[in-house]
């Protein structure tokens, strides 16, 4: 498929009438449902409210130094991901994208991440979904307010709903959440602007910058978990083929998402460090910290909304995640990289109904044995999400380092874009590490060895299977290519007739039959 | 040979996309409207980008954005940037292979590919035609983007005289707008037509005859000859 890298142009790759992933409705979706995706994935709200809490706990005094350097790194990675949305226009996300800078063996690695990264956040986001839930219910029956049982009954529930919808296959769940995550964000950043507002200005710069005492190693752990908050922004990349105008649409999505939510977050952890320097309290000791201030600022009302948008918000992400996991053990049954089995599609609805059966009972099931098993819900959720965070940083790093070589191989390396992706790549290399060594000293050390452990687990089996199929290297990192009704001469006409034998630009015709290989 | 026929200045603003309510992809191309004008370096960027499209269409599908740097003399950066914004907007596409670039379909609203020479077929009708009817006698095309004279008539070529390209515009848009028959009268000339159908019913050509007022021949034999021509051309045509 690949035209081999010589110094001249060897020979032009031919053109055909169908793309590698033709099934799909290639060139449909508007803009609005690209940023959706993307959005969706990464549920500002939700984040924004619990994100600075879980900071604060790990980072200590430099929570809003952590984030401010997350969101830095955040960008960044979105400049070096767009290196990719830019000229391909793929399904398989960052793991297409790795095999077609580093090859297959690194795209091994990435695609494991992945499923790590996107898997535990689907179990973080039920979960989460759990937690806020059972507040709303404690507040109105009061009777249901201790024991875990309500919590673990609302992520089953979750569970269940979200393979629904996945199974389904109901493309306008991406909208509804794009108004639910819209209406919680509006809402939060009214309350942040309040809190921000109400705040004397040096009381706020006194909250945001670093308490003496706390070292780069605070920061960097707070930015590693911090990073959590931003992933998802890079999913709008896995509907480069379906995208109207891909080139164009998937590169903002990626970027505006990565941004805006990034303010959000820095804004929201300002505000609650504010709110709790006021009240004489430690934000690292709050149990929702949205409620609790809502409620001690005299705004409780706003509190039950609150988790209803949360949870709403929680809900949305772990349909976005999901959605981006199924995607991708689906690319990798069809690739063969996975057991083919999990390539196929229900026969009905179009969705990969095998992987979402292999996977929702997992991923639902994970967060309530945790806690049958002994664990606090809350304490698991930070578990799980230090394996989450494994995985995507490890994604991101392979990625970031992909940049110059993919752009080597094309011959389109100019400074600039190598420079940023070395140092993001160095630098998010440096957090995981830290994160990693950091963490197993402390409670979370099960999510370490579960994210070592399963990474090496799913790499080894990864390589084991590219080693014993040799076909496979050539087939992993399929992406959506121009056929010929996208060129010059094949004419897309407006009455809707087919087209007319594809002609090449430039060349006095080569006839249809070998233009459509 | 063939000339493109505008029915107005706003059919050919509309074709090429310059006025809103053509296509309708636009909801993300909305943000572009009432930005101020060009100043600055921005004349130059325009000139640089259609610099790269002629680039691309003189060195045929494939060329790569290093070989379009080194043939420009612009630097690399630019270049990759002025072929960045250009498949974003699908003027060109790359290629599987990633690194090569080829004209993309939007150029062809910019340049509308000429229509194809009649069959010997249907050029043996119109020659049939023409040896029994005083008067020009042209073919055209009615179903590409821009209506063209694909067959003139070789003794009575359409000269550009005031009223002729009138009547012949007329004659055209009407046919095009789905009238089996149309006459025009402007100045001193007369054009009547009559279209050339497919078997679903849709004009792709039209046959009309121009020819001075008080040199026309009558209605009744012009439509006797036209029509079974229009006839017989439909399956040559369509």
């Amino acid at each position: 498929m690949t035209t081999p890298t010589s110094p001249v142009r060897a020979r032009r790759p031919v053109v055909g009438t169908r793309s590698p992933v033709h099934g799909l409705a290639r060139r449909s979706l508007p803009f609005t449902d690209v940023v959706a995706q993307s959005l969706s994935a990464v549920a500002p709200s939700a984040a924004a409210t619990t994100m600075p809490l879980l900071v604060a706990t790990v980072a200590g005094g430099s929570t809003a130094l952590a984030l401010g350097v997350a969101l830095v790194l955040a960008v960044a990675v979105a400049a070096c991901v767009n290196q990719f949305t830019r000229r391909i226009a793929a399904t398989g996300s960052l793991y297409t994208f790795v095999v077609r800078g580093l090859g297959a063996r690194a795209g091994v690695v990435t695609g494991v991440a992945m499923l790590l990264g996107y898997g535990f956040i689907t179990m973080f986001a039920l979960a989460g979904g759990g937690w806020y839930a059972h507040i709303l219910i404690g507040r109105f029956v009061p009777a249901l307010a201790s024991g875990a049982a309500p919590a673990l009954v609302v992520v089953l529930l979750m569970g269940a709903a979200v393979w629904w919808v996945l199974l389904r296959g109901i493309r306008r769940s991406a909208r509804v959440t794009l108004v639910v995550e819209v209406v919680s964000v509006a809402l939060l950043a009214v309350l942040v602007l309040a809190m921000l507002l109400h705040a004397e200005p040096a009381a706020a710069v006194r909250a945001a910058l670093p308490e003496p005492g706390t070292g780069p190693a605070d920061v960097a752990v707070g930015t590693a978990i911090a990073l959590t908050a931003f992933v998802g922004f890079e999913s709008a990349a896995t509907l480069g083929a379906e995208a109207r105008h891909p080139f164009r649409a998937v590169p903002r999505a990626v970027t505006w998402t990565a941004l805006a939510s990034g303010l959000l977050y820095l804004g929201a952890s300002v505000s609650q460090l504010v709110g709790y320097a006021g009240l004489g309290l430690d934000l690292a000791d709050a149990r929702s910290p949205a409620n609790e201030l809502a409620a001690a600022y005299g705004v409780s009302w706003a509190g039950p909304v609150l988790d209803v948008g949360i949870t709403a918000s929680f809900f949305a992400c772990a349909i976005a995640s999901s959605t981006a996991l199924v995607r991708v053990l689906f690319t990798m049954g069809r690739e063969e990289l996975a057991p083919r089995s999990f390539g196929v599609a229900h026969g009905v609805h179009g969705t990969p109904a095998r992987a979402l059966a292999v996977t929702m009972p997992v991923v639902t099931l994970v967060p309530v044995a945790v806690v049958l098993l002994g664990a606090d819900l809350w304490s698991a959720m930070q578990v799980i999400l230090v394996v989450s965070a494994g995985g995507y940083i490890t994604a991101y790093v392979l990625v970031c380092a992909a940049v110059p070589a993919f752009l080597r191989r094309i011959g389109e390396a100019t400074w600039r874009p190598v420079l940023l992706a070395v140092g993001t790549a160095t630098l998010l290399a440096c957090s995981l590490v830290v994160m990693l060594v950091v963490q197993s000293g402390t409670f979370r050390q099960a999510g370490v060895w579960a994210f070592l452990a399963l990474l090496a687990l799913g790499v080894t089996s990864g390589l084991v299977r590219l080693r014993r199929l040799p076909h496979l290297s050539a087939r992993l990192g399929v992406h959506d290519e121009a056929v010929v009704t996208d060129l010059l001469g094949a004419g897309r006409r407006a009455d809707g007739t087919s087209p007319r034998t594809p002609r090449h630009p430039g060349g006095p015709g080569s006839s249809g039959g070998s233009a459509a290989a | 040979m063939s000339r493109p026929i505008f029915a107005s200045p706003e059919a050919a603003a509309q074709l090429l996309g310059l006025v809103a309510g053509g296509a309708g992809d636009s909801a993300d191309d909305a943000a572009a409207v009432g930005e101020d004008e060009l100043r600055g370096r921005q004349p130059r960027a325009v000139r640089h980008a259609l610099q790269v499209l002629e680039c691309v269409a003189a060195s045929g599908a494939g060329v790569t954005g290093q070989e379009i740097s080194a043939a420009l003399g612009l630097s690399r950066a630019t270049t990759y940037r002025l072929v960045q914004v250009l498949t974003e907007d699908e003027y060109l596409v790359r290629l599987p292979d990633l690194r090569g670039f080829a004209l993309g379909h939007r150029v062809a609203a910019l340049f509308p590919p000429p229509a194809p020479r009649p069959p010997l077929a249907a050029r043996l009708v119109l020659d049939r035609l023409r040896a029994g009817l005083r008067g020009g006698i042209h073919l055209v095309r009615l179903d590409g983007v821009v209506h063209t004279v694909v067959d003139e008539d070789p003794d009575f070529p359409l000269i550009p005289e005031p009223g002729v390209r009138e009547v012949v515009d007329g004659v055209c848009g009407e046919l095009a707008a789905g009238a089996p028959s149309a006459v025009r009268v402007a100045d001193r000339w007369t054009a009547i037509g009559v279209t050339v159908l497919d078997e679903l019913g849709q004009a792709v050509a039209g046959l009309v005859v121009v020819a001075l007022q008080d040199r026309m021949p009558g209605v009744a034999e012009i439509d006797a000859r036209l029509t079974p021509a229009a006839v017989e051309l439909g399956p040559l045509l369509a």
